[in-house]
């Protein structure tokens, strides 16, 4: 073309000329990042032993790696797209967690003030050479580990106001639920409860009016269920199973009129089922999930209540674009999906209700913590707790998590949601049960 | 395997299947981030978001046949948003510069000066502008085929084409007629 100048530019040649120049190969490091990106949104679950049986621990982990997950990640290297980085996705990318009882790993000079985590932490450690529970209570950062008294001790549930705990005892082969002050003391037992009854204790309603247990009977397992303690050492039934299945409470409402539970029809390893909102009076009986997308019951519950009661999280448990957290209306309508997660285990409510967390299976069955604003917003993984971190419990101020890590042997840990203060509270080689933070101090 | 197959794995959330999506993708899409943000590490920052928002919205896609425009325009938009992050950040953006004088094969056919005016001109251009010129300069596409990939009117697209011809095409003779009034030689 010619302009008023004389010059004449073809701009179709010229453009595609220059636009044709440079190179098209993509960086390495820009598919790693969006692999561990991919990653920490996609494969998620993380294996903690069972509420019941913690030697399932290792069960689960096989059964998980036989159905290929394991295979993924290795399979991405073996294509040369997601070589490892040189910080590679599994490997601890947060501060090094700090020896027990010694201080966060961020000095004072490195970060702003803040006030120490605070709180005891229970948690009980299976004995496979007994088939047994031992358990502890230990301070947030490490210290004051000490053994707790009663025997066979596993799963305690903190009363609402941090001052007692309710935990599940074995005994003789039998099971039964007692109350006792965290430092030990003022143990009671459950009155005596019918012959052949395992009894544990399931969920206790905040205001302390409401106690669900699990009753199990293997000789008559028509009396399974969930029953109600109505006082004066009497039960109500509230749920009949049926068909072989079991129901597990997971947590009263803020409001006490209205239990979680799930309903075992899977007995595997992870036990799968539904989940089930009910209101105490044995009205309302409704499932949250839908139709074959499963929770599991194992892991200490797969759901939480807002801190209003309004809203419940829970976390399907499988692989593909079903599985992740989702959020229910306590007032009825179908759940919604709010972060996709594949084998994760739990969803959890932080006290102040504003964050959500959960855990997320990496490829090869690396996994992590994550954590996500209860409107679904600002997700994000906690970097310290990749390589085999799972199954958080948050502290009472909605500050910090304690969560496990390892494999057939696990580590609990702290470390507060803004990826600060890692802290590993214990160091046996053993498989940790259940753990849950309260807000009591000695 | 196909790559319909390979995408319907994807979507149902087989992680190899896109894995190897990813990568026989990855070049061409950098070359298009790279080549519309005229910036590395932006370019780098594009195709991350882009390939961790397209396996998340992957099940979202209705025909696996159309993976790849698909999969362009979340690269586009990516591109739009990096645009715009590196006009809130433009100290960052002087930093980056250097990163932006890696190697890079050049047409011998093409005079320094040319490059020069083409480079300021095209960065004066709106993300949209950019994108336009360089799915049809780069990809090869045709304005319907630009309009289908960006999800806008075929109008909006040969507009948009025509608009950024026109000013890349001024800035050259701009400088055309700085050199011809200088009496460059021939």
């Amino acid at each position: 073309m010619t302009r008023d100048t004389g010059i004449d530019i073809d701009i179709d040649r010229v453009l595609d000329r220059w636009l044709a120049e440079g190179s098209d190969v993509v960086p390495d490091r820009v598919l790693h990042a969006a692999a561990a990106q991919i990653e920490r949104t996609t494969q998620r679950g993380a294996w903690r032993s069972s509420r019941r049986n913690p030697a399932m621990l290792s069960m689960t982990r096989l059964a998980l790696a036989a159905a290929g997950v394991a295979a993924i990640v290795f399979g991405a290297v073996a294509t040369g797209v997601f070589r490892p980085p040189s910080n590679p996705v599994g490997a601890p990318q947060g501060p090094s967690p700090t020896a027990p009882g010694s201080p966060g790993l961020s000095s004072a000079s490195d970060l702003p003030a803040r006030n120490p985590l605070s709180g005891t932490i229970f948690f009980d450690r299976y004995d496979a050479s007994t088939d047994s529970h031992a358990a502890f209570t230990v301070a947030p950062d490490g210290s004051r580990l000490r053994p707790f008294p009663g025997g066979d001790v596993c799963c305690a549930v903190w009363s609402g106001d941090g001052s007692r705990l309710m935990v599940t005892v074995t005994r003789n082969g039998r099971t039964t639920t007692a109350f006792v002050a965290p430092d030990g003391t003022g143990y009671r037992e459950i009155g005596a409860q019918p012959a052949g009854w395992n009894v544990a204790g399931g969920a206790w309603s905040i205001d302390g009016t409401q106690i669900a247990y699990e009753v199990s009977d293997e000789s008559a397992p028509a009396a399974n269920g969930i029953y109600l303690s109505t006082g004066g050492g009497r039960l109500r039934r509230l749920t009949t199973p049926g068909g072989g299945a079991e129901d597990r409470p997971v947590a009263f409402s803020p409001t006490s009129r209205q239990l979680l539970f799930v309903r075992v029809t899977q007995p595997g390893r992870p036990a799968l089922g539904d989940l089930y909102l009910i209101s105490i009076d044995g009205t309302g009986l409704r499932r949250l999930n839908a139709a074959g997308l499963p929770v599991t019951a194992d892991f200490d519950g797969p759901a939480s209540w807002s801190r209003q009661g309004v809203s419940i999280a829970f976390s399907v448990f499988g692989n593909g674009p079903t599985a992740g957290v989702y959020v229910a209306s306590a007032a009825g309508g179908p759940a919604r999906e709010l972060a996709r997660a594949n084998q994760s285990t739990s969803a959890r409510f932080a006290p102040d209700g504003r964050s959500i967390a959960f855990d997320t299976a990496f490829m090869g069955g690396q996994h992590e913590l994550v954590v996500i604003a209860s409107d679904g917003s600002n997700e994000h993984g906690l970097d310290a707790t990749v390589a085999g971190s799972c199954c958080a419990q948050w502290s009472p101020d909605s500050a910090a998590l304690v969560f496990q890590r390892g494999g057939d042997t696990v580590q609990l840990f702290t470390i507060r949601v803004d990826n600060s203060d890692l802290t590993q509270i214990t160091t046996d080689q053993a498989g940790y049960g259940d753990y849950s933070w309260g807000s009591w101090v000695p | 395997m196909a790559d319909e197959d390979l995408v319907l794995l994807a979507r149902a959330g087989d992680v190899d299947a896109f894995v190897h999506l990813a990568r026989t993708r990855g070049d061409r899409q950098f070359g298009l981030a790279r080549r519309i943000l005229r910036d590395f590490d932006l370019a780098e920052d594009a195709v991350q978001q882009a390939l961790v928002i397209a396996w998340r919205e992957l099940p979202r896609l209705r025909d696996p046949g159309r993976f790849d425009a698909w999969l362009t325009r979340i690269v586009v938009r990516c591109c739009y948003e990096a645009a715009r992050a590196s006009r809130r950040h433009a100290v960052v953006q002087l930093q980056r510069d250097a990163r932006a004088r890696e190697p890079w094969t050049v047409d011998p056919a093409l005079a320094v000066v040319d490059r020069d005016q083409l480079e300021q001109a095209f960065r004066r251009l709106p993300p949209d502008h950019r994108a336009v010129l360089v799915l049809h300069h780069y990809v090869g596409l045709e304005p319907s085929e630009i309009a289908e990939t960006l999800g806008i009117p075929a109008g909006t697209a040969r507009s948009r084409l025509h608009y950024a011809h026109r000013a890349m095409r001024a800035a050259l003779e701009a400088d055309e007629r700085v050199v011809v009034a200088g009496g460059r030689p021939a």
